[in-house]
């Protein structure tokens, strides 16, 4: 049950937080960008901040999910799919693993 | 049976770690269905030299002592907090404070020598050559958005020229502090320690719950700013303030209340520094025990509080002093830390950072010290002849503190008066129209000299140097800058004609932001520029000139600036 499903701790949040940070640097790289090009792209105030998230620290800002997916080469739906396995794995299991399934 | 990695053979001519190189190898995810076939290689590969010159533009060990200074008195003030830095593929430095589910709160990163910070609490990021450029950025911002949404609201600070000096790590602890508090936080965390004391007027949002809350009464003011904000995760913490029973407070233990001494002392610092304000305090003179404990309490009016503070708080009379105390303990507490710091990453440290602490720390308390002794002997008379009467009784209070500051204020005026006058026989007085000049007389080893400045509370060897010529070896260089008109030192010694280069010049340091202090004694004017006293001592440069009457006037500022007017020989 929803009700019943517990939060997952700081360990699992950071693990899962640097799994995304990894896959978000291949993406990066596989674009051919550096960290300071990709924040000029997403016009980010200062570039440390792709550094961070790709160390496994801090989240994508929601309503930017589109713009990053589109500075990635990515397909906007899966790659929120991919974000929303990390940032919220108990929400993208209910969602999508019945469907999987 | 599971499956056996096996590790290629390692052939004869191939290197050693050549098996950790596999170009082949590769990271999959578990459920790659999901999100379509990632697959990422390992990390570039960077030479050692490559790591070199990344890691040269790396947290100097000084920055990383102060800022795991500012992580330790957090940890002090109760509240949860975690650190975590990094460079960028350009080497350039990050260093995070997170809350206690690892979410970022503070990201400070230094490009191309100026530092960022930024927080969700602020709209855009402060910027600065150093930490006190973060804190003026953020105080100005501060006075600015609340001069523009109520005239009501005044954000007070100690002036340059004021008598509050902070180490820049406590300072940054303070604003990081704010950022994690609102201001209108402060009035929850007061009551804590003076506990059995009325409470604070809080607002609607921010009266605590009255239920029988979770066991756990941990002191999290963290949580509470998250809480407020809606950065919370859904499942509340039971340990949180906010579930906590009011009446609970009592049962506080030593260790909590201790702790809290630091939340205070942080308020208190954040408060005198301007960064939270809730009141008006109409001269920054006028800041005293009692301002800051009504700022502290949310009362709307400073004046209007009057002693009665004093009472809300369980500070009558020795209360005064038993928050002087425990401002001191925490100030101790500071400097040891500071001694006692052994953090990774910053095992050399430099050693003398804690005697100059307890330097400015000492000079932090003679100040509020002086304060409190002279707000309890005006507090005294009235006190005790009309003991039942308080509402005249703060009117009294009120008087005498308006007549002491108009004393002050009359007797300032003809100091700086002096100075003007100096500033004329240059010819700058149409120039010095945007400075403030409050200046005061001071005694300092025999000499009586005009300053802007308190010469003898501010850890000022420097100011010693400038009137005395003398010269001490093994001086922090860091801290203290070592300025000899007289002594060859590689810097210019020889009093040149005051002509119009040097006019130009020191109208130059007169419009720059910062506010010039100023030395007048006997026939000699000194201008000081503050910036001076956060560049090492080869950074600086110091010049003089005279009229032909004898008159000297001497400056002291930035190498660049000097160099930029073609002034170093």
């Amino acid at each position: 049950m929803l009700a019943e499903l517990h939060k997952t701790s700081p360990e699992e949040t950071k693990e899962q937080r640097v799994t995304l940070g990894l896959w978000l640097r291949s993406l990066r790289e596989e674009q051919g960008l550096s960290q300071r090009e990709l924040a000029d792209i997403l016009s980010l105030d200062y570039y440390t901040f792709i550094s961070q998230l790709e160390n496994g620290r801090g989240k994508i800002p929601t309503h930017r999910y589109v713009e990053w997916a589109n500075a990635l080469g990515q397909n906007p739906q899966d790659f929120v799919r991919m974000l929303l396995k990390h940032y919220e794995p108990m929400t993208y299991r209910v969602l999508f693993e019945d469907e999987a399934s | 049976m599971a499956n056996i990695l096996k590790f290629p053979e390692n052939h004869a001519g191939t290197k050693r770690q050549a098996f950790l190189q596999d170009s082949d190898d590769t990271l999959h995810f578990d459920d790659q269905s999901a999100a379509g076939d990632h697959r990422f290689p390992l990390p570039t590969k960077k030479s050692y030299l490559e790591f070199g010159k990344l890691r040269a533009k790396d947290w100097s060990n000084q920055e990383l002592a102060n800022l795991f200074r500012v992580k330790r008195l957090l940890d002090a003030a109760g509240v949860p907090n975690e650190i975590d830095r990094g460079i960028t593929d350009e080497g350039d430095p990050w260093f995070l404070f997170c809350d206690a589910n690892g979410d970022v709160f503070i990201h400070l990163c230094r490009l191309d020598g100026v530092y960022v910070l930024d927080s969700p609490n602020i709209n855009a990021p402060l910027r600065g050559r150093d930490f006190n450029a973060l804190i003026e950025e953020f105080t100005a911002r501060k006075v600015t958005g609340e001069a523009a949404t109520s005239d009501t609201q005044r954000v007070v600070r100690l002036e340059r020229n004021g008598k509050v000096f902070l180490h820049p790590s406590t300072m940054l602890a303070a604003l990081v502090w704010t950022l994690f508090m609102a201001a209108e936080d402060l009035v929850v965390i007061m009551p804590e320690e003076g506990a059995g004391a009325s409470e604070p007027d809080l607002s609607d949002d921010l009266v605590p719950v009255s239920g029988t809350g979770g066991q756990d009464t941990d002191f999290d003011p963290l949580q509470l700013a998250l809480q407020d904000r809606g950065m919370q995760d859904d499942d509340a913490t039971p340990g949180s303030f906010m579930s906590q029973n009011a009446n609970d407070m009592d049962a506080f233990n030593e260790e909590k209340i201790g702790q809290n001494t630091y939340a205070i002392g942080l308020s208190a610092i954040a408060i005198s520094l301007g960064f939270m304000s809730e009141t008006q305090v109409t001269d920054v003179d006028a800041i005293t025990l009692e301002s800051i404990l009504a700022m502290i309490s949310g009362q709307d009016n400073a004046a209007e509080a009057g002693i009665g503070i004093l009472d809300d708080f369980g500070l009558v009379q020795n209360g005064a002093q038993e928050f002087l105390a425990a401002l001191t303990q925490f100030f101790d507490e500071v400097s040891l830390a500071a001694r006692d710091e052994k953090e990774p990453g910053a095992l050399d440290l430099d050693a003398h950072q804690g005697p100059d602490l307890m330097n400015q720390v000492q000079a932090f308390i003679d100040g509020i010290e002086n304060q409190v002794s002279a707000f309890l002997h005006e507090q005294e008379q009235p006190r005790d002849a009309q003991p039942s009467v308080e509402v005249s009784q703060t009117a009294l209070d009120t008087e005498t503190v308006q007549e002491t500051l108009a004393e002050q204020t009359d007797a300032s005026a003809q100091e700086t008066v002096q100075v003007v006058q100096m500033l004329s026989r240059f010819g700058l007085v149409d120039v010095s129209g945007n400075l403030e000049t409050n200046a005061r007389e001071y005694t300092f080893d025999n000499n009586t000299v005009v300053a802007t400045f308190d010469v003898n509370a501010r850890d000022l060897e420097k100011a010693a140097d400038l009137i005395t010529g003398s010269l001490e070896a093994g001086e922090p260089e860091q801290d203290v800058i070592n300025v000899d008109l007289g002594a060859p030192s590689g810097q210019q010694n020889q009093f040149q004609a005051y002509d119009d280069a040097a006019y130009e010049f020191i109208t130059f340091l007169m419009s720059k932001d910062n506010d010039l202090e100023m030395i007048a004694t006997g026939n000699e004017l000194i201008l000081l520029d503050p910036e001076v006293f956060n560049v090492a001592t080869e950074d600086t440069f110091t010049a003089s000139w005279t009229l032909e009457n004898g008159d000297v006037i001497s400056t002291i500022g930035l190498r660049s600036d000097y160099e930029a007017y073609d002034l170093v020989g």
